[in-house]
């Protein structure tokens, strides 16, 4: 429910700019949202806890008339992000005494970057053209339309202080870059969208976090490697069915890879579903990752690139409120999630197998809504690899809010 | 909040809605109403025996980034006969507009709790939209109540 700015600022500022079309549909809209965390690690190599404004987002939108329209979504994580100077004192040896000792004296001091933990990055910048009531397009920087919580993704849509590690070791998200997508709903109650998006590069794909490291996010993307997006969705009176998909290449045109589109090809099929009957919330996520070229990728790039990923995660949540107080508008949601992925679940001849990408996360807590758009979070988190080393519990508070 | 007007397209839109809702032969007299939250285009609604078989309003509620335009039509008895979404303006979320979704709306009296998640199910994906859909009807019921003269 963003804030309409339909108003003489954005009259007043269209009209300084010199533009002649602010009168009439035209309008801007602000939104955002904002995460804080507490994170205390009670088991596990991890000693210390933190505190941290995890994202602080801001969405402007503006419709030009009632078909075309322009998206942004502007993200700063952790605060701040600045590179400052560290100045370090040097001491050089300027001559030697007498007695052969030598006198050490100031010369100056070495300044060297030194960055916050923070990033600013722009996560949506879209023009969206709908051709009728049903259909249309968009293009720009786009999110890419596989998972639920990539495309859906402020903090009060999710149980839990973070969202699942399937949203972030599998479906890295917030997965995003340039790309035309159309949309449209050929019989109601079906959603269907697809398109064309600049590719992943293979160069740092591997590990435990997957495909993650490999996404360009739209800053001067290598576009040699278009890739192919799809997704399906299908609304029925208590769930929401989906199934979204990614293909593309990953060579960035290395001759070593290959050159082609579809070179270090990666494809991603994964479906979900959430639904919700009388404060019963059921949400199921899984997929596939193949990489059939993964040999070649860790042959160039050693990054230990598995050949298939599989992942996936169930979660359960209660509104228990209306038990205690019927005509109460607020929610309070106890919820477990279990989740399972595997980012060497096969591995390519070259790579060896590592147990420790193989992780379970069980995660419960407690989300209290007292508004649709706020929540306060409170959870426990088990999070544990093959190895049996290495685990850790969490305990975490949050709070979140969109606009 | 801000008056609502009404533009020759959603202005016809409406027409189609009220004769679907209220029969070919029904004759929608037009009043503008000073409701609370702003102005709003109504009609009162005859039969063709001329007694009065209903009351519609238009109302404007946020969606994620656009406004979504909604008609409320009441019966007689002050309770909702149906709920028409005149425009949809974004791209995604739009199941608003769905009948099945819509269904649920019908019958409910001025005052009835219509909460998102419990009365009225929520889409995943368009939670803003629902709540907003629901809020929509929840003001405009009691307002066409009083069009009806019902206390």
């Amino acid at each position: 429910m963003r804030s309409l700015l339909r108003s003489r600022l954005a009259t007043i500022l269209l009209t300084a700019s010199g533009a002649a079309f602010a009168e009439g549909e035209s309008k801007t809209t602000l939104g955002g949202y904002a995460e804080a965390e507490y994170v205390n690690p009670v088991a596990g190599p991890f000693a210390k806890s933190h505190a941290d404004v995890h994202r602080l987002v801001l969405f402007v939108a503006h419709g030009f008339d009632d078909k075309l329209s322009f998206h942004s979504e502007l993200e700063v994580e952790h605060v701040l992000t600045e590179l400052s100077k560290k100045s370090t004192t040097v001491t050089t040896i300027d001559k030697v005494s007498a007695n052969g000792d030598s006198v050490k004296t100031k010369s100056g001091s070495v300044l060297t970057d030194v960055s916050s933990p923070g990033y600013v990055a722009v996560e949506q910048a879209f023009v969206d053209y709908r051709l009728g009531t049903t259909a249309g397009f968009r293009t720009g920087l786009l999110l890419v339309p596989v998972g639920i919580v990539n495309e859906t993704h402020e903090p009060n849509t999710y149980h839990g202080v973070h969202r699942p590690l399937y949203a972030n070791s599998f479906i890295p998200t917030t997965w995003r870059d340039l790309g035309i997508i159309a949309y449209g709903n050929p019989v109601e109650g079906l959603h269907l969208k697809g398109g064309v998006m600049a590719g992943l590069s293979g160069s740092k794909i591997g590990g435990a976090s997957g495909l993650r490291s490999g996404r360009q996010k739209g800053g001067k993307s290598n576009a040699e490697n278009l890739s192919l997006v799809a997704r399906a969705e299908y609304t029925l009176p208590f769930a929401k069915l989906g199934l979204g998909s990614w293909f593309g290449g990953t060579s960035g045109g290395d001759t070593a890879i290959g050159d082609g589109n579809f070179d270090g090809s990666v494809l991603v099929v994964a479906g979900d579903v959430r639904a919700e009957y009388q404060g019963l919330f059921v949400r199921a996520e899984g997929g596939v990752i193949e990489l059939p070229d993964a040999e070649k990728l860790q042959a160039v790039h050693k990054k230990n690139p598995g050949e298939r990923m599989v992942g996936g995660y169930v979660e359960v949540a209660y509104d228990v409120l209306p038990l205690l107080l019927p005509e109460t508008e607020q929610a309070l949601l106890p919820f477990v999630r279990y989740e399972k992925i595997d980012t060497h679940f096969e591995v390519p001849s070259n790579v060896v197998g590592n147990p420790a990408n193989s992780q379970t996360q069980i995660v419960a807590g407690l989300t209290w809504k007292p508004h649709s758009q706020v929540s306060f979070k409170a959870d426990y988190t088990w999070l544990r690899n093959e190895t049996g080393i290495g685990g850790v519990d969490l305990l975490k508070l949050g709070v979140g809010c969109s606009f | 909040m801000a008056d609502v007007a009404l533009d020759a397209r959603i202005s016809e839109k409406a027409k189609l809605a009220l004769r679907r809702i209220f029969g070919a032969a029904s004759r929608a007299t037009p009043t503008l109403l000073e409701a609370k939250f702003g102005k709003r285009p109504s009609w009162t609604v005859r039969g063709e025996s001329g007694a009065i078989v209903g009351a519609a309003v238009v109302d404007e509620v946020p969606g994620k980034s656009e406004r979504i335009t909604i008609l409320v039509a009441s019966g007689p008895d002050g309770r909702l006969k149906d709920l028409e979404v005149l425009a949809y303006r974004e791209s995604y979320g739009g199941e608003v507009a769905q009948e099945a979704w819509r269904a649920q709306f019908r019958g409910k009296k001025p005052g009835d709790p219509l909460r998102v998640g419990r009365q009225i199910r929520n889409i995943s994906g368009a939670t803003i939209s629902t709540n907003s859909v629901s809020a929509g009807v929840s003001r405009s019921l009691p307002v066409l109540a009083g069009l009806l003269g019902i206390p």
